[in-house]
């Protein structure tokens, strides 16, 4: 992933917002183009509300509503040699009504939106380290700017 | 499901035993012998029979023969072993077509994950190492089934025929999977690959070819 400077403080980073009012309210990751995002080794006591990725561009993808979530990377290894490096980010949530996954692609300068069946994300099998979802809210899968 | 470590390795003996030293590879099982890449300079290389295990690496190097008609498997394949300085033969890679031992067997290369992912983890072949594109005459030349490098996976079993077809290597679109789900501790995923070369081939005299892993963490 060509690597864009920002000086915006979450750029690359994903925030989790819990449902409930009592803290922590949020989980926010390290940059997850430098270090493990760290999702994967988290427990959250409590389900998800909203989930974000922020951009280095000033702009935030939103999930929310879903029944599940899941970030994860994308990395590459040469045989050729190099270290490895993060090809794209995956932000994904699973739709509260129907089993269909909403899943944004973040790679080299583009984002790409699309829809897998539940179970078969990932080269038509499943994925690893989903995380429960508060379902009652409005679902959301867009691109705003952040606030 | 922090990010696993990597490392590639492959059988330096006929033995087709499991690779039980894990990242450091050594003897192995059944009398089988793993070596670990050293991924900034060996290099995997398909030559022709006249290439003899533990040649100089800085001597003279026998590429393979396009044929009169019809297709070639590479003869042999080899490990061009910097640290070495020797061409490491790797004896079960390819099929019984081939010019050493490869066939039905399992243990050929490995690609150990010290610890689990969050998807499948793939095998592809790319251009060079943007992977910006596989279109190079060595895939197919923007036709993904006609990539003269044909791989299987064999995590899970061996091919089931001594003369495997294989699965022709060509960027996101035609590669393999090494095994049938997301990993869920550290394992050794196992392939075996092979170059075939038809009469009307045609090289490129600039190729970068990449072998590529490509896997999830989070």
């Amino acid at each position: 992933m060509h690597i864009a400077q920002s000086n915006y403080h979450l750029a690359w980073r994903l925030r989790a917002r819990f449902a409930g009012n009592r803290p922590p309210r949020e989980y926010i990751s390290r940059d997850v183009r430098h270090a493990d995002p760290g999702w994967g080794g988290e427990v959250f006591a409590r389900p998800i509300r909203r989930l974000e990725f922020f951009l280095p561009t000033g702009h935030v993808i939103v999930l929310a509503g879903m029944r599940r979530y899941n970030f994860f990377a994308e990395a590459v290894q040469n045989l050729s040699g190099g270290r490895t490096h993060v090809a794209a980010c995956w932000l994904c949530g699973h739709l509260p009504d129907r089993d269909l996954v909403e899943m944004w692609r973040i790679t080299k300068g583009k984002i790409i939106r699309q829809r897998k069946p539940f179970g078969r994300e990932w080269g038509g099998t499943a994925i690893r380290g989903w995380k429960a979802g508060a379902v009652g809210a409005a679902v959301e899968s867009r691109i705003r700017e952040a606030a | 499901m922090a990010k696993p470590n990597t490392t590639f390795l492959y059988n330096n003996t006929a033995n087709d035993g499991a690779n039980s030293g894990n990242a450091s590879g050594g003897a192995g099982d059944l009398s089988s012998n793993w070596v670990v890449i050293d991924l900034a300079n060996d290099k995997l290389m398909f030559l022709d029979s006249q290439q003899n295990d533990g040649d100089a690496r800085t001597g003279a190097k026998y590429p393979v023969i396009i044929p009169d008609s019809g297709d070639l498997e590479a003869p042999k394949t080899f490990v061009d072993d910097y640290s070495a300085g020797v061409f490491d033969q790797v004896p079960l890679a390819g099929t019984t077509a081939g010019g050493q031992n490869g066939g039905d067997t399992q243990y050929v290369f490995a690609v150990y994950f010290d610890g689990p992912t969050a998807g499948i983890p793939y095998l592809e072949a790319w251009d060079d190492n943007t992977h910006a594109a596989a279109n190079d005459a060595f895939l197919g030349a923007g036709t993904p089934a006609d990539s003269t490098l044909k791989a299987i996976t064999t995590t899970n079993g061996s091919p089931g025929a001594a003369t495997w077809a294989g699965t022709p290597l060509a960027g996101e679109t035609s590669r393999i999977s090494l095994d049938t789900a997301a990993l869920a501790a550290a394992k050794n995923l196992y392939f075996n690959i092979k170059q075939v070369v038809p009469s009307t081939f045609t090289p490129e005299e600039n190729s970068a070819v990449v072998l590529t892993l490509r896997y999830l963490y989070s």
